[in-house]
């Protein structure tokens, strides 16, 4: 478990109205508990539509939150408006889309300055500016200073945005896919940038992303979501060399084919969050019950009438499966 | 030995934008046999994506081509429209990346995939629910809006829409760039059992490295609208030649290997604008490798060493054909 959280999330839902009368609510995130430390990378991984924007916007306070409690530096959400002000200060976040958060009519200056206006925090405000241009990777600071977005490249917009959210000196930083809209060979010195921050500054980072090859580059832990929910949670290095939830294995399988691993494509799509199936949320598509292997185990009616809770393992990491609790199950 | 379906020689694509020309494609060769599967990689500007267009004449009608397109034998650039509209889709096909922009939002799937067969003067036996079939979707999809379709199921509708003339060649630009790794592994999948199937042969374009380790039987890197190295697909990729090559290849972390682990790699720099290129090599300005003489000479591709089938185009390798 995380020492020093900075970050306790404890059963945390949001649901979405139903679209329709008579609908039902699109249960987004569905239960998640998540601690981060000081200073630690976390990776959050899963498919478009599992619910990890929505989890991130939950932490950061720009999505309500149906249930449960998220509590940052010791302190709930705050209820009034200047106490907020102060939390957003200490919770900054990075879009995926650098061209998209940038104000196309504000110079480089006036983009990174604004967060410090705001705060009220204008002393020395040009140094502190060029210094956090700087610690992102734009030197010297002044070549920068007066240009506009359109006179950037994508890797260089980021890295304003990064600056942008830097000079507050935040304690936790979200990266929501900070580098998928970038080019391969700018990503790793993006991601890179993100690494040294988070170690220099002991800020806490949640990168959401749907690449595993990014979180084996920069994250401590990986939290594999489906579906609402957090399937796996466990050590980068372990959770990627022994995954045991059948999600995780056939996400992994399918990007590390080239490497001599068996491709477990599994069959269909992520269901919607209107409809979450009973039982376990994976089992209409898990190879486990497919490949008849949970029949054997005995495990298969409880797969598709249990909810299983993610059960900490002796090693650190979590897992929501019913197979793991089964001795008998050898994980590959 | 037999006619490649594709035989492209020094191919040369300039737009015309109010500021100037604009040189995207500046003198490539690519060779595409039968059944086999190129894949063609760069990063975003690099002409990729403006070669596939070029190959069938699907660019803005200013644009200038130069060099030769041999489908099947027959140039594509001498072509008159009538002949080029017999070729397009029956010859060769495209499926073209972002699929929800690409389909008609007020058209059902079938509507529209009928009309790729009746444009091109061509029926089916088996129709629409045939194709519908092959990739997956379901023959009662012919009915359903785009809007009812996900995004992988949007992509599968465009690769029924490429299939149904039956082509020799299919272009696919970027098929999978918008879709989650899983949607995306279920996609490669269909297009390689379709294309083992039907002997088919693809140029498969990409910014992704670790896609074409999956599907691609050969891989040309592109780079300021050059190939700066093609070889044999998974040599390649595990042992690039070219610097640029080299440092796209380790920017796609391989999961496991303690090299990448906690040390994300990348290339400084960006980029050259093609209306601004660097003299000689195009990749002096950002190479750890460069030399006095890459500055003013830039090198074309020659085969390299040992390696077959292998040819790089950087100062550091090989020595002249002929």
């Amino acid at each position: 478990m995380a020492r020093d959280p900075l970050l306790v999330c404890d059963d945390v839902h949001v649901a979405y109205p139903p679209r329709r009368r008579g609908g039902k609510p699109a249960r987004a995130v569905d239960g998640i508990d998540l601690e981060i430390s000081k200073g630690e990378i976390v990776a959050l991984v899963g498919e478009s539509g599992c619910g990890k924007t929505t989890f991130a916007r939950a932490i950061l306070g720009l999505q309500e939150v149906s249930a449960g409690s998220i509590v940052f530096d010791g302190k709930s959400f705050p209820a009034t408006a200047d106490d907020r002000k102060s939390f957003h200060r200490r919770a900054q976040i990075v879009f995926q889309d650098p061209t998209a958060s940038l104000n196309p009519r504000h110079s480089v200056y006036e983009i990174v300055a604004e967060g410090l206006r705001i705060h009220g925090l204008s002393d020395n405000e040009h140094e502190v500016v060029t210094r956090a241009l700087e610690r992102c990777g734009l030197h010297p600071a002044d070549r920068y200073l007066s240009k506009y977005p359109h006179e950037l490249s994508g890797g260089q917009r980021q890295r304003v945005v990064i600056a942008g959210a830097m000079v507050l000196e935040p304690k936790l930083l979200v990266a929501d896919e900070p580098v998928s809209s970038l080019d391969a060979s700018v990503r790793g010195e993006i991601l890179g940038l993100l690494q040294t921050l988070a170690r220099e500054q002991e800020m806490a980072v949640l990168v959401v992303t749907h690449d595993l090859g990014l979180a084996w580059n920069i994250a401590d832990r990986i939290a594999v979501m489906y579906l609402g929910r957090i399937v796996e949670i466990g050590a980068t290095e372990e959770l990627l060399a022994r995954p045991k939830h059948p999600y995780t294995q056939a996400l992994l399988s399918v990007v590390l084919e080239h490497l001599g691993m068996v491709q477990q494509i599994l069959v269909g799509e992520m269901p919607d969050p209107t409809a979450i199936p009973s039982g376990c949320r994976f089992h209409q598509r898990c190879p486990l019950l497919q490949s008849g292997e949970a029949k054997k185990l005995g495990i298969d009616s409880r797969c598709t009438a249990e909810d299983p809770v993610l059960r900490s393992d002796n090693d650190g990491s979590s897992v929501a499966c019913h197979a793991t609790e089964s001795p008998t199950r050898v994980a590959c | 030995m037999t006619t490649p379906v594709l035989q492209v020689s020094d191919l040369h694509v300039t737009y015309h934008a109010h500021s100037g020309a604009v040189p995207a494609v500046r003198g490539v060769d690519i060779e595409i046999s039968r059944g086999e599967t190129l894949g063609l990689a760069g990063e975003s500007g690099c002409g990729k994506s403006t070669l596939a267009m070029a190959l069938l004449r699907l660019v803005p009608p200013t644009t200038q081509i130069t060099g030769s397109i041999l489908l099947a034998g027959k140039d594509i650039l001498t072509m008159k429209p009538g002949e080029l509209r017999a070729v397009r889709w029956v010859q060769a096909s495209v499926v073209f990346q972002g699929a929800q922009h690409v389909l008609n939002p007020v058209r059902s799937i079938g509507r529209q995939i009928d009309e790729a067969t009746e444009t091109h003067g061509r029926t089916r036996a088996g129709g629409v629910a045939e194709l519908l079939e092959l990739v997956g979707l379901g023959a009662r999809r012919a009915n359903d809006y785009p809007h009812e379709l996900s995004g992988g199921q949007k992509q599968r509708a465009l690769i029924a829409m490429a299939l149904a003339c039956d082509p020799m060649l299919i272009i696919a630009d970027e098929p999978t760039t918008a879709l989650d790794v899983m949607i995306q592994a279920q996609i490669l999948q269909l297009l390689d059992e379709i294309k083992r199937e039907r002997g088919l042969s693809m140029l498969f374009i990409t910014h992704d490295l670790s896609v074409l380790s999956q599907i691609a039987d050969r891989v040309a890197i592109m780079y300021a609208g050059r190939v700066i190295e093609v070889g044999a697909g998974k040599d390649l990729l595990r042992d690039s030649k070219h610097p640029y090559s080299k440092a796209l290849a380790a920017s796609f972390p391989i999961i496991g290997e303690n090299t990448s682990r906690r040390h994300p790699q990348g290339l400084a720099g960006d980029p050259p604008s093609p209306i601004d290129l660097p003299s000689g090599c195009p990749f002096h300005p950002r190479c750890a490798v460069a030399v006095d003489q890459c500055r003013s000479i830039d090198i074309e591709l020659r085969s390299v060493g040992n390696a077959t089938n292998r040819r790089v185009a950087c100062v550091h390798f090989g020595v002249r054909d002929g």
